[in-house]
């Protein structure tokens, strides 16, 4: 009985470390490969914690290798955009401007009633009150409220440079040409893409930009009235 | 300081699976060729009708035996350990009798024991599914 007591403290603490050393501190944060690895090491893990006729390296070997694996792939995901949509999946547009997105919703298997209980438990209890809703790639939803006042609709923000590759569907989506863009950029002291770590569309109309740290992370707003010289 | 801890423990798991993937299939190579002659030099004595020589090798393959268990016990399943142990403990019951069929064949079967034991450590393909 000490041996089995012994083993699951053993490893409760290899599998703390090794959650540590993947960066996640909660559920909410997970991704899909965060969880598949999670649920992975929890079975794991019990069956050499009851089993003395396993040796304990039969948990600690698949769990180092789901670990090095979940680092690769995290590795892969900070470094290509397109790779990090292949595991991640990317962020859907529930509800545009007010207006249920019932194409996107069936792409997602995702029901009113969902959306509703989801909206319920984020205390928003009126469906006509959201501008936008999106489903994020872990799973959570987060609301733009519309305003309540006769000020204008918020708008969504939208990337358009992201570690230095275009942004190609929030591009077409606001119409904006990726040569007026780079000429833009280029008369705010940015002559490359790459060197751009983002660049994002505020909702306001004006753009937010920021150089990446190689290029001293500078940060710049390019405002509305110019911003607006961009789209076409 | 916690992405260098991250990287240290990294490339830490990869020596310590590489050291994992060679130097315990390394071991009982050298342990099953060494427990396969003296297997061999049992069955030999016995034939030869050799009693305490038979005896002899057979002592001499129990204590290998025994050594190499409780180092493998740390990397195999006890369970495959067991499927070697029973036929090795049927040979030294085979042993004082006139019996060699019966001896040859727990021996066979250790000797498969063992095989079915250097699979799993050498990686054989066909344990992959």
């Amino acid at each position: 009985m000490l041996i089995l007591f012994l083993r699951a403290v053993l490893l409760y603490v290899f599998i703390l470390f090794i959650l540590r050393m993947t960066g996640k501190r909660q559920i909410a944060d997970l991704q899909p490969f965060d969880l598949i690895i999670t649920m992975a090491i929890a079975d794991l893990a019990s069956t050499a914690i009851s089993d003395t006729d396993i040796p304990l390296l039969y948990s600690v070997v698949p769990i180092l290798a789901l670990y090095l694996v979940q680092q690769a792939v995290a590795c892969l995901s900070l470094r290509s955009r397109r790779f990090r949509t292949f595991v991640c999946g990317s962020p859907l547009l529930l509800v545009r401007e007010g207006v249920l997105q019932e194409g996107i919703m069936k792409e997602a298997n995702y029901t009113v009633a969902d959306l509703s209980d989801h909206l319920r438990a984020q205390q928003v209890f009126d469906m006509k009150s959201v501008q936008y809703a999106i489903l994020e790639t872990n799973g959570a939803l987060s609301i733009l409220e519309k305003q309540q006042t006769d000020q204008p609709q918020p708008k969504l923000s939208y990337m358009l440079i992201l570690d230095g590759e275009w942004c190609r569907t929030a591009l077409k989506h606001l119409r904006i040409q990726p040569k007026a863009l780079r000429e833009l950029l280029r008369r705010y002291g940015v002559g490359r893409i790459e060197d751009v770590f983002f660049l994002q569309y505020q909702g306001d109309g004006s753009l937010r930009l920021q150089l990446k740290a190689r290029c001293g992370a500078k940060i710049k707003d390019i405002p509305k009235k110019e911003a607006k010289t961009i789209c076409s | 300081m916690f992405v260098k801890v991250r990287r240290v423990f990294t490339v830490g798991s990869i020596l310590f699976l590489l050291a994992l993937f060679t130097l315990p299939s390394l071991y009982l190579k050298t342990q099953c060729a060494a427990l396969r002659e003296l297997c061999d030099q049992v069955l030999l004595a016995k034939q030869a009708d050799n009693a305490e020589a038979a005896r002899a090798a057979y002592d001499s393959l129990s204590a290998q035996y025994e050594r190499m268990r409780s180092r493998a016990e740390l990397f195999l399943d006890h369970t495959v350990m067991d499927q070697a142990t029973l036929p090795l403990q049927l040979m030294g019951v085979y042993l004082p009798e006139q019996d060699l069929p019966s001896l040859t064949a727990a021996a066979t079967e250790f000797l498969q024991a063992l095989d079915c034991m250097l699979a799993i450590e050498t990686g054989d393909p066909r344990l992959l599914l």
